[in-house]
């Protein structure tokens, strides 16, 4: 069963209003159970209301969001369950901290789900583990901790709920690549281990493309492609014109193709891209050997 | 050419924190000179003292110890502040926290009024700035209709409307998609070209400091190294070693280089990567 099922979705903001303006226009897609969803799309094409709607922060107009199986609006009172199933990281998540201390701040997603004071110490203990925090950081106020730490405490906060569908805005926004690359794989050992849903929105084609299994690609409020990285990237001049890219070493590999060199475009990571271009060379007897 | 702005051994600490304990001095003896119409990126990892360093160019924040001269004017002269912020225009990361009028119009005109410029000339200057950015058919638009390189471009306008002779920009691609991104280098980029602006471009993207004409890399509240894009992007292993990373072409080259292949070591942009490498296979 798919974990979530979009169907026929639209959503207009300011219906009636001279600010009229159709966010999503019949949106229909699904997510398998322990997928890892990339999101791409430009500014202003229906990515952010999608996934608010996701977990029941807005309601479409028309159309149906079936999480395993169940319409989430079944019985709207109950739409707080689904946020705790579904649970969202936002753009900036260190915003929102409040607590304090960050152990506190964890605390707050699983104390609301009514849990044991033990289940909450574990889940705690997890979330800050899977997030990488230190122990020793959990009694500090969050407001001590470095833009990095306060990004982990908040990101933990919602992992600590232990949501079947896990939602990550821009995660790695304004963090230093390295920081970037560690908080992405966290976030890829955390959907490895736990093989729960995990959808990733993103305006970093390089990040998306290194650790998703299938991109659905976003446009003027329709969604227009989802398949698997190489599939969605070796379409990338249909990709310049919605105002996205694809990442430098594809584009080097689509260079490469035109010249007619036998690479394989669909490399994505430079890992990928330098077996490409060794495998040509090696096919070549004036390539040097191998050191 | 002398130089625009000048650093001079400049240390830097934060006011003390709630719990007593002092602070370590965010910028350690940092030394720096722009010259007029030059093109700088500044990059670092997250603390490495970068954007404390974008906010000492006019006159935000005042060294500890040592001192900033602007066009020889030194940034804790109380009295030049406002001459200072007159040639020193500063463009944050988030777009929408700088925009304070409901009309494009009016929100590039800001700046200006409040400089007392006469409102005939800031007409003229509002309309040319928006032209700049490309962006003169918004005017009468609101702000918070367009999408963020728009945004972003408007308040470089406002900056571009005091008329500075140097434009600070700290991580201004931050939230923006790649069309966006595409959209504010390329006006930065013809602002120091064609308009002779001094840029200071603070980034986390290497391919955005590519487009510099001199690199410069933080590194714990100090300049590790600074050279011209080729330069600097070449030392693969000490750009790693310090959290950052170089373009994937740079990369790639690299790792050719590595197995013994002759590609040069200061490729940065796709098009040069991909002609290496046809060199390389068809001889």
């Amino acid at each position: 069963m798919s974990a979530i099922k979009i169907e026929n979705v639209s959503l207009t903001y300011g219906k009636g209003t001279s600010f009229c303006k159709k966010a999503l226009d019949d949106v229909s897609f699904e997510i398998e159970e322990g997928e890892f969803l990339g999101i791409i799309g430009h500014t202003g094409s229906g990515k952010s209301t999608l996934v608010q709607l996701l977990n029941g922060l807005l309601r479409p107009d028309s159309g149906r969001i079936l999480l395993k199986g169940r319409d989430i609006w079944e019985k709207p009172k109950q739409i707080r369950e689904v946020r705790f199933k579904v649970g969202m990281v936002f753009q900036y998540p260190e915003y929102q901290l409040f607590e304090e201390t960050v152990r506190k701040d964890i605390s707050y997603g699983p104390k609301n789900m009514k849990l044991s004071a033990e289940e909450i110490e574990k889940k705690v203990a997890d979330a800050a583990r899977f997030t990488g925090l230190r122990p020793e950081l959990l009694d500090k106020s969050p407001f001590d901790l470095s833009g990095g730490e306060k990004r982990r405490a908040a990101i933990a906060g919602v992992i600590a709920m232990d949501p079947d569908v896990l939602i990550l805005d821009e995660p790695a926004a304004g963090l230093d690549p390295l920081g970037r690359d560690v908080l992405l794989s966290q976030i890829k050992d955390y959907h490895d281990t736990r093989k729960n849903t995990v959808i990733l929105v993103s305006h970093s084609m390089e990040d998306i493309a290194r650790i998703s299994d299938r991109i659905l690609v976003m446009n003027k409020g329709k969604n227009v492609m989802l398949d698997s990285a190489k599939a969605v990237f070796s379409r990338g001049r249909e990709l310049e014109t919605m105002g996205l890219r694809v990442p430098q070493i594809t584009r080097i590999m689509m260079l490469l193709r035109e010249k007619g060199i036998p690479v394989d475009t669909g490399a994505l990571t430079v890992e990928q891209g330098f077996n490409e271009v060794l495998g040509c060379l090696s096919a070549n007897h004036s390539a040097p050997a191998k050191k | 050419m002398g130089s625009f702005i000048e650093v001079k051994d400049l240390y830097f600490k934060y006011e003390e924190e709630q719990d007593g304990k002092e602070p370590d001095f965010a910028l350690k003896g940092v030394s720096l000179n722009v010259t007029r119409g030059e093109f700088v990126a500044v990059v670092g990892h997250n603390g490495s003292g970068k954007s404390t360093l974008a906010k000492h160019f006019n006159a935000i924040y005042l060294p500890t110890t040592g001192d900033i001269f602007v066009d020889g004017m030194n940034t804790k002269d109380d009295d030049r502040v406002f001459d200072i912020r007159k040639k020193v225009g500063l463009v944050l990361q988030n777009p929408d926290n700088q925009i304070v009028a409901g009309v494009v119009e009016e929100d590039v005109a800001f700046g200006c009024e409040n400089l007392g410029v006469p409102p005939k000339e800031i007409r003229r200057r509002v309309d040319e700035a928006l032209k700049a950015v490309d962006m003169y058919e918004y005017k009468l638009h609101s702000p918070d209709k367009l999408s963020g390189g728009q945004k972003q471009r408007i308040a470089i306008a406002g900056i571009i409307a005091m008329e500075p002779e140097c434009i600070v920009l700290d991580e201004p691609t931050a939230m923006l998609d790649p069309r966006g991104r595409d959209e504010v280098m390329t006006t930065i980029t013809k602002l120091n070209r064609e308009n002779g602006i001094t840029i200071i471009l603070i980034t986390h993207y290497m391919e955005e400091a590519v487009l510099a004409d001199r690199v410069v890399m933080m590194d714990s509240g100090n300049v590790l190294l600074e050279g011209t894009p080729e330069d600097v992007f070449s030392r693969v292993e000490l750009l790693k070693r310090h959290r950052l990373d170089v373009p994937q072409a740079t990369e790639l080259c690299y790792k050719l280089r590595g197995c013994g292949f002759d590609v040069p070591a200061s490729v940065l942009s796709e098009e040069e990567c991909a002609e290496a490498i046809i060199k390389l296979i068809k001889g």
